[in-house]
């Protein structure tokens, strides 16, 4: 919760103390303190325990109440449990401000529950084996610091933070967003049906394989997929990447196959290696493909596309990378070529619904120049001889002159259209 | 009820029944501690005003002391512990309200 400034005297109903007990001996259970309304105060200059030893004790805050001590303890003692609810506990209320310099699980069972209305932040560290968070109601909850592994459950609305907050296997059915200027990486798992969210300008590294299925948006700053084991992003519905963002994939196959992209202006990189398989491609605005000037054979297929009258920009695309996606014919994929920028030469080809471009050497450092004519860039028709055609222009100045053309017959592996028109470059 | 002149002496002191606490003309009360509910079950206490200082609150201290309730009410209401407050110190079903809702039955 937001920082809340030491109290004085008067304030509306408040109670101060050294150590504060809810639930003190193994006999005492299902104890409860409420502090609710704006300006209730409870101050504890030590601890507050919540379920020493007894179970089933409860503290809430609520309706912009105030708890303040040097730690919180939720189940302290083996047997013990002890639950803080911000917000009350199935309610529609607001919640409070906890100023505290940590939130601890101990042996036994701590929860804390979200129940709250309104968006708050956490500032206390969040420490503890056996503790568990649920985020139960409809405002954002943003974690500055925990350490916690009892687990996570996001029901409804998001929870929010920096990789350092946002720890082990997350069930999300809300929203997870990750929220920083660092760069950190999470090693937990995000499953259940919610959606992932990547803002801030640093960089968030997901190592291990993630189930959840809802969308993957990246928002600002870079979301690398590295799991060393399984897919990062395996059953994710979506991929959206907007201007000033960046998704990197680091290890081979990180995403669902089936995930529909929307580039809004980011990237799609690629590190050294990888090969990746996605869904549709759906441009919103121009935007980029890097390949990381890795030469090698690994490839970036999409499903159809829908280019939408912008233009992709594929940069870093070396010797023999590969860029593929679903086309009805090699015609058909072609007509598709005006919407790219490559930074390198290519070929084209054309097999089981796939339109494939591969990047060659430049020309003039391989027999396998052949290249002939331009959509926007160079392309070459193919790598051998065979299909070179033998068109020499002489006496051609600049973009006054247009080469159009209409063939009745193509090579498979051609990259011509089947007619068009075309301004010579030098 | 307990009245005021109890307070203002060291000793401890139980509330039994459905107490309101309005100290509107003593700003500050000092006994030992505060027990809610001791061997007794169902005890309410309300202060609504006030400071009231003890070393200790419990509420409901036994381990049959259940479903006792001390209520701090209002702007300017303030219990004081100079050691701690304990709600259930054997005691099951005991609650601590604070609150600015404001309002309390009679003694």
């Amino acid at each position: 919760m937001a920082a809340a400034t030491a109290w004085s005297f008067p304030t509306a109903g408040t109670v101060a103390n050294a150590d504060g007990y809810i639930g003190g001996s193994i006999l005492s259970s299902n104890n409860n303190a409420l502090v609710s309304g704006t300006n209730s105060l409870w101050t504890n200059s030590g601890i507050l325990y919540v379920g020493l030893f007894g179970g089933g004790n409860t503290l809430t805050i609520a309706s912009e109440g105030s708890v303040a001590a040097a730690s919180i303890s939720l189940g302290a003692s083996n047997g013990s449990s002890g639950t803080l609810n911000i917000g009350s506990l199935g309610g529609s209320d607001a919640g409070g401000t906890i100023t505290a310099g940590s939130i601890d699980g101990g042996l036994g069972t701590g929860t804390i529950n979200f129940n709250q209305t309104n968006n708050v932040t956490v500032t206390s560290m969040i420490t503890g084996t056996n503790l568990s968070l649920n985020h139960l109601g409809t405002g954002t909850v943003t974690l500055s610091g925990a350490s916690y592994s009892g687990g996570t459950l996001v029901s409804v609305g998001a929870l929010a933070g920096s990789s350092s907050g946002l720890q082990g296997n997350i069930t999300n059915n809300g929203i997870v967003i990750f929220d920083q200027g660092t760069n950190g990486s999470y090693a937990g798992m995000l499953s259940g049906s919610g959606a992932v969210s990547k803002a801030g300008g640093g960089t968030v590294t997901f190592t291990t394989e993630n189930t959840y299925s809802g969308g993957t948006v990246i928002n600002y700053g870079t979301l690398t997929l590295n799991a060393s084991s399984g897919k990062a992003a395996k059953n994710t519905v979506s991929v959206t990447v907007a201007t000033n963002a960046t998704l990197l994939i680091s290890a081979s196959e990180q995403v669902n196959n089936s995930a529909a992209v929307t580039l809004s202006g980011g990237t799609i990189a690629r590190g050294g290696g990888v090969s990746e398989t996605f869904g549709t491609l759906n441009l919103t605005a121009n935007s980029f493909l890097n390949y990381g000037s890795f030469s090698e054979s690994n490839f970036i297929q999409f499903g159809s596309l829908s280019m939408g009258g912008f233009t992709l920009g594929v940069t870093g695309f070396a010797n023999q990378n590969q860029l593929a996606y679903s086309a009805s014919s090699l015609i058909d994929g072609a007509s598709k070529l005006s919407s790219f920028t490559f930074d390198n030469s290519y070929t084209t080809s054309f097999s089981s619904g796939a339109f494939t471009i591969t990047a060659i050497p430049e020309a003039s450092t391989s027999a396998a120049g052949l290249a002939l004519l331009a959509f926007g860039a160079w392309v070459f028709i193919s790598t051998t001889p065979r299909f070179f055609l033998p068109l020499k222009l002489r006496r051609w100045k600049g973009d006054l002159h247009s080469l159009v053309w209409k063939a009745t017959r193509l090579a498979a592996s051609s990259a011509l259209a089947a007619s068009g028109r075309m301004p010579m470059r030098r | 009820m307990a009245d005021k002149s109890v307070l203002h002496h060291a000793l401890p002191i139980f509330l039994a029944g459905v107490c309101n606490l309005a100290f509107f003309f003593a700003s500050t009360c000092r006994a030992a501690d505060l027990y809610v509910g001791s061997n007794a079950s169902g005890v309410t206490t309300n202060f609504t005003s006030g400071t009231n200082s003890y070393d200790n609150t419990y509420v409901g201290f036994t381990a049959t002391d259940s479903n006792n309730t001390l209520n701090v009410l209002n702007v300017g209401t303030l219990l004081a512990n100079t050691s701690g407050i304990y709600v259930g110190y054997d005691g099951s079903g005991n609650s601590l309200v604070i609150s600015n809702g404001g309002h309390g039955g009679e003694c």
